[in-house]
């Protein structure tokens, strides 16, 4: 009985680690687009999305039915709850990298080659590195280091906060690029989404190796 | 194939066979009985359709003086007999009973396992004993011993044969009651105990109602082995041809008076015919003890129990 | 703290005098403690069954009693209401307190079983009737008076939820029921003693899933009333129903918590390896 439940908790693992390679693609694919404006992989990732919501459910659904099945306690039981949470919000990340691009095509298909929002680039590869560690702590069950993915959570937040007023600059500056600046607002507001997500996958981590639920 | 199908039809015939010899020796021998009932029935209802007697004058007249002839013609009355048989039984079981359930209850409750295997085979033991020892033992020991304790004006006593055959009838008791209190599964007394009895109580509220079928089942051997008996008891009871009217007077039961005159009476004579008569008695006795015993375990189930 | 003791006598020793009648259980005081067992250790001759242990159960609470086969659950429960004594060579040492009384020294045998009730694993019904069965216990303690006994029994048969099924066959005889309903007798059998606790060794393992649930479902009422502890090796079961978990490996204990922190995230690495069912 336990070979069956160590056999599906085994594909399920192996499903998560795809999941986990195909999110850090997009989310490369997504900055790439966004700093070269190359649309056309824009739009792959915009579609790809599909793949990964695809992938998933298939997720949930196995971990699901291997609760159902075999009735896990403890460290098992930990592990498949927190997994269903890191799906969900792995999803949304997903979801986030398919809107970035959607806004960034609308934006290029208005106004060409605006200028890339200065601080933009250190905020995205801080909150890509809050992703790649959560999940390669997911993936590994190494100890989580929780200060760090709070001390960027606050970096991604702070720049958060000087992006918007860049915006509102440019805004009051060049007001025929309003609706193109809008868009702008969306994406930057994606990316902190983004690193909340992650930050939430980091609490459900903790859960899973010291059942202390964290909100 | 062809190999199979030889050692099938082998297999078969062999099953057949052993069918059919099985079925033969056990019907053969269950036929005994029936043949020696049949018999009795022939020999026994002499005395009514030979010698015109009633049955009423067989069981109930007191008078007993059959000729020893073919033509007829004396009392059969074989009251004093049944009367005496009875009597020596009733005695027996009551002074047997109270020892052997104390001795089952304390083989099974009490006895820790090394003495129940001493006293279990020690007991069975005296069911090997043949009759005449008893007998003898009765004559040279308990009677001068009773004797010298009552007023006995013959030596022979009904209380001695009642001893007698309370001694042989214990073993036979006894170990029924023992199996049928030890087959009490030991579920129920840890049962009992949990509720806060103690171990007397749970005997007696629980143990031995439990067990009473198998309890009654020993006794009804019991009796019947002491209905049946006739060597031990003739050799102390006297055999004189009274009703048993006193412990310490000498008495004479069906058993006694078969072996003692069958020897003698005449073939195909009234006597012969009287004691013919009595012997089909003890068998019908022993068919009605048979009944019984199953008629009682059946009352021991209570109403809408499962067998 | 502990129920007043004065009302039925507990004595040094085996006493010969009436039987103590049991009290009202509601005396007890609840979140106090039933059972107090300090540095308990156990032998059957030679072989030291149960190891130093010791745990502190509380009222109206249900306690679980789970591991492997041989792990000493079922022999420690029996300690409880001293139906060890019934079994040879049996020796314990250490401290057994049952409302702060030392159930050696301080409380009458009778007294603690009628106070601890059993239910086992196979159904153990007499061989008589239903109303014969619950009235057992009652009679013992001297009550005859036949309206007294049919109100008991009565009362007992509800709190075991089956006197529908039952009222209307009460003379006739145990053994005609189901062995879910002779499960039910039984724990009737046991509340009619007016205990204040209820040991159950595995008592649903005979049983099939619609009836251990019923039973289940008695057990979670029951609570209210009176502190349970159940042996179980089912953990499912444990899950279900029981406010503490005791976990018991070859004689010792190994770890005694909530249920839920135990299955949630238990402390001791053995118990996660048994509960996960990496072993055992």
């Amino acid at each position: 009985m336990l070979e069956n439940y160590e056999k599906a908790m085994g594909e399920l693992h192996d499903r998560m680690s795809l999941l986990s390679m195909k999110l850090e693609k997009a989310m490369e694919d997504t900055w790439y687009a966004l700093e070269n404006k190359d649309l056309v992989l824009a739009d792959k990732v915009y579609r790809g999305d599909q793949a990964i919501n695809d992938l998933v459910r298939e997720c949930m659904q196995k971990d699901l039915s291997i609760s159902m099945l075999h009735d896990p306690v403890a460290r098992d039981w930990r592990y498949l709850m927190a997994t269903m949470k890191i799906l969900s919000d792995i999803e949304r990340i997903g979801d986030h990298c398919a809107d970035i691009c959607h806004y960034l095509i609308r934006m290029e298909n208005l106004h060409h080659g605006l200028p890339l929002l200065p601080g933009l680039k250190e905020m995205y590869g801080v909150m890509s590195s809050m992703v790649s560690d959560v999940l390669t702590f997911y993936n590994s069950q190494e100890k989580t280091d929780v200060e760090l993915m709070k001390d960027k959570d606050d970096i991604v937040d702070l720049a958060f906060d000087s992006l918007m007023e860049e915006i509102s600059r440019q805004i009051a500056e060049h007001p025929e690029y309003a609706r193109d600046y809008m868009s702008y607002v969306l994406i930057v507001k994606y990316v902190e989404r983004m690193a909340d997500h992650a930050s939430n996958i980091a609490d459900c981590i903790i859960y899973r190796d010291t059942s202390r639920i964290i909100v | 194939m062809n190999r199979l199908q030889k050692a099938i039809a082998r297999a078969h015939r062999n099953d057949r066979t052993a069918k059919v010899l099985i079925t033969a020796c056990g019907v053969g021998m269950a036929l005994v009985p029936i043949l020696i009932g049949l018999f009795l029935f022939y020999r026994g209802t002499d005395t009514f359709t030979l010698f015109h007697h009633s049955l009423a004058e067989f069981l109930f007249s007191g008078v007993w003086s059959p000729s020893d002839t073919a033509e007829g013609g004396g009392k059969v009355g074989a009251a004093m007999f049944i009367t005496g048989s009875l009597a020596v039984c009733l005695l027996s079981l009551v002074l047997t009973l109270p020892f052997s359930m104390a001795a089952a209850i304390f083989m099974t409750e009490i006895a820790t396992p090394q003495a129940r295997r001493l006293l279990q085979p020690a007991i069975e033991l005296f069911t090997g004993i043949p009759s005449v020892v008893y007998g003898f033992v009765g004559l040279t020991v308990l009677i001068p011993f009773l004797k010298s304790i009552f007023p006995m004006p013959f030596s022979f006593s009904l209380l001695a044969a009642g001893i007698v055959l309370a001694i042989m009838i214990f073993p036979t008791i006894t170990t029924m009651s023992a199996d049928a209190l030890a087959s009490v599964p030991k579920s129920w007394r840890e049962a009992s105990y949990g509720l806060g009895a103690t171990r007397w109580e749970t005997i007696a509220h629980v143990v031995i109602p439990a067990a009473k079928g198998g309890i009654a089942t020993g006794i009804i051997l019991g009796l019947a082995r002491a209905m049946g008996e006739a060597l031990a008891v003739a050799m102390v009871i006297g055999q004189m041809k009274v009703f048993p009217k006193s412990l310490f007077l000498p008495a004479s039961t069906l058993t006694t008076a078969i072996s003692a005159d069958m020897g003698g009476a005449m073939e195909g004579g009234e006597y012969n015919a009287g004691l013919w008569t009595m012997a089909l008695l003890l068998f019908l006795l022993s068919f009605a003890f048979i009944f019984l015993i199953h008629y009682i375990n059946d009352l021991a189930t209570l109403k809408g129990e499962r067998k | 703290m502990a129920l007043t003791t004065t009302t039925y006598g507990y004595t040094k020793e085996r006493s010969g005098e009436a039987r103590p009648v049991s009290p009202d259980i509601a005396a007890v005081e609840p979140g106090s403690l039933t059972f107090e067992i300090n540095h308990m250790d156990l032998f059957y001759g030679d072989h030291h069954a149960l190891k130093d242990v010791s745990m502190d159960i509380r009222t109206h609470e249900i306690t679980a009693l789970i591991g492997p086969s041989g792990c000493g659950k079922s022999t420690f429960l029996k300690s409880l209401n001293r139906r060890n004594d019934l079994v040879e060579n049996c020796r314990i040492t250490g401290d057994i307190r049952f409302e702060g009384k030392d159930i050696f020294r301080e409380v009458d045998l009778l007294a603690l079983r009628t106070r601890v009730g059993m239910v086992f694993q196979q159904p153990t019904p007499f061989p008589k009737s239903i109303f014969e069965n619950v009235a057992y216990g009652p009679r013992l303690q001297g009550i005859s008076h036949k309206g007294e006994l049919a109100g008991i029994v009565e009362q007992s048969l509800r709190q075991a939820a089956c006197w529908d099924e039952m009222k209307d066959r009460l003379n006739q005889s145990a053994l005609g029921l189901s062995g879910g309903q002779q499960q039910r007798l039984c724990i009737a059998r046991t509340l009619a003693a007016r205990p204040s606790v209820i040991l159950m060794d595995e008592p649903t393992s005979a049983l099939d899933p619609i009836s251990t649930q019923k039973i289940e479902d008695l057990a979670l009422e029951l609570k209210e009333k009176y502190t349970i502890i159940i042996v179980t090796h089912n953990m499912q079961q444990a899950k279900r129903i029981s406010d503490k978990t005791a976990f018991f490996l070859l004689g010792e204990l190994i770890e005694f918590d909530d249920t839920v922190k135990m299955f949630t995230d238990p402390s001791n690495p053995k118990t996660e390896e048994y509960i996960t069912g990496r072993f055992g």
